[in-house]
């Protein structure tokens, strides 16, 4: 048995995102993990129905279609997928399990536009100025000392 | 690139800061090495200010800080950082530099404190190889280096890429990392 566990900090890039796109979201996730729970079967080494399904198969693909997502807000986790109708015999994310995995991918903060690399990098011109220290003034009488030359350097290979 | 002129310099002759602008005669001030700062009397009159001698030597300079942060009217730094140019002349004789081999050396970059810059072939402003020494580091205030630069005449200023070079290897020389226990050496 597999269990997948999302990231907390998945579930709070979600709840940022604003509902009506949430919601678009996840019927998105929904229809779209049956689909590719679909696809993920194709090549199966395994007995299928008609519809390229084993009986197994089909009845985990109609679980998936009725997972909760409101587990994905807070420490969500997912129930293990059964692997057996599917395995390859290895105790591994099975093509299900990857699936859902590559679908499942924390979102943009930014979902109405195209992600924009640029708006992530600092506004320097927002940074504030550096406070100036206080200061103390003093007579300096400046002596002609020759020009500046380099000191002696015995190891410059370092 | 055959048929392309990458060209090392070009002339500038007014206000705008840029990194690799070279400043011929640039002073740098240096406090006396034992300058007690605490006792330094401060009491806003002239008649009982402290005395201190500084030292004074003109240097020619090249500005490592970077162009973007020079833009006048949007300067993101107080003070330029800027760091010494040496000619070969100006080594003491058996020192790696004041020879051929040394300065071929520090061109390939075998010396990570120096960093080894073209003649300048410019008419108005010639000037013979030059490296430049990272382990020296100065700064000015912007407004200081402005008005300096403003007050001559033409100076010469760094090419990309070879500025970028130049940047690159400043850092590189701040960024080293001895480790503890290194590979033996391949024979």
């Amino acid at each position: 048995m597999t269990t997948i566990t999302m990231d907390a900090s998945f579930g709070t890039a979600l709840q940022v995102q604003s509902t009506p796109r949430l919601d678009g979201l996840l019927s998105y996730v929904v229809d779209a993990v049956a689909h590719e729970f679909d696809s993920a079967c194709e090549g199966a080494a395994t007995k299928t129905t008609s519809r390229g399904l084993t009986d197994d198969e089909a009845v985990q693909r109609e679980n998936l279609a009725g997972i909760s997502f409101s587990s994905f807000f807070g420490a969500p986790e997912l129930e293990s997928l059964s692997t057996t109708s599917v395995s390859q015999g290895i105790q591994e994310p099975c093509e299900t399990e990857k699936a859902m995995l590559a679908l499942i991918e924390p979102a943009p903060v930014n979902v109405s536009q195209e992600f924009d690399e640029d708006s992530e990098m600092l506004d320097w011109d927002m940074v504030s100025k550096v406070k100036e220290r206080e200061k103390k003034t003093v007579l300096v009488t400046l002596r002609y000392a020759g020009r500046l030359k380099p000191p002696p350097d015995p190891d410059p290979w370092t | 690139m055959e048929g392309r002129e990458y060209l090392w310099y070009a002339i500038a002759a007014d206000d705008t800061l840029e990194q690799g602008d070279i400043v011929l005669d640039c002073p740098v001030f240096v406090p006396p090495d034992n300058l007690d700062v605490d006792s330094l009397a401060d009491s806003g009159s002239a008649d009982s200010l402290s005395e201190v001698p500084f030292d004074f030597k003109p240097a020619n300079l090249i500005v490592l800080s970077q162009t973007c942060d020079l833009v006048k009217g949007r300067e993101k730094v107080q003070d330029v950082l800027l760091c010494p140019l040496y000619k070969q002349s100006d080594f003491k004789e058996g020192e790696e530099l004041a020879k051929p081999k040394g300065w071929e050396n520090a061109r390939k970059g075998s010396f990570p404190a120096y960093h080894v810059i073209n003649a300048c072939e410019l008419p108005a402003c010639k000037a013979e190889p030059s490296v430049v020494y990272f382990g020296q580091v100065f700064s000015h205030p912007v407004s200081f280096m402005r008005n300096l630069v403003d007050q001559r005449a033409e100076r010469i200023r760094l090419l990309p890429p070879y500025r970028e070079h130049l940047s690159q290897a400043f850092a590189r020389f701040f960024m080293r990392v001895g480790l503890p226990v290194d590979i033996p050496a391949f024979k």
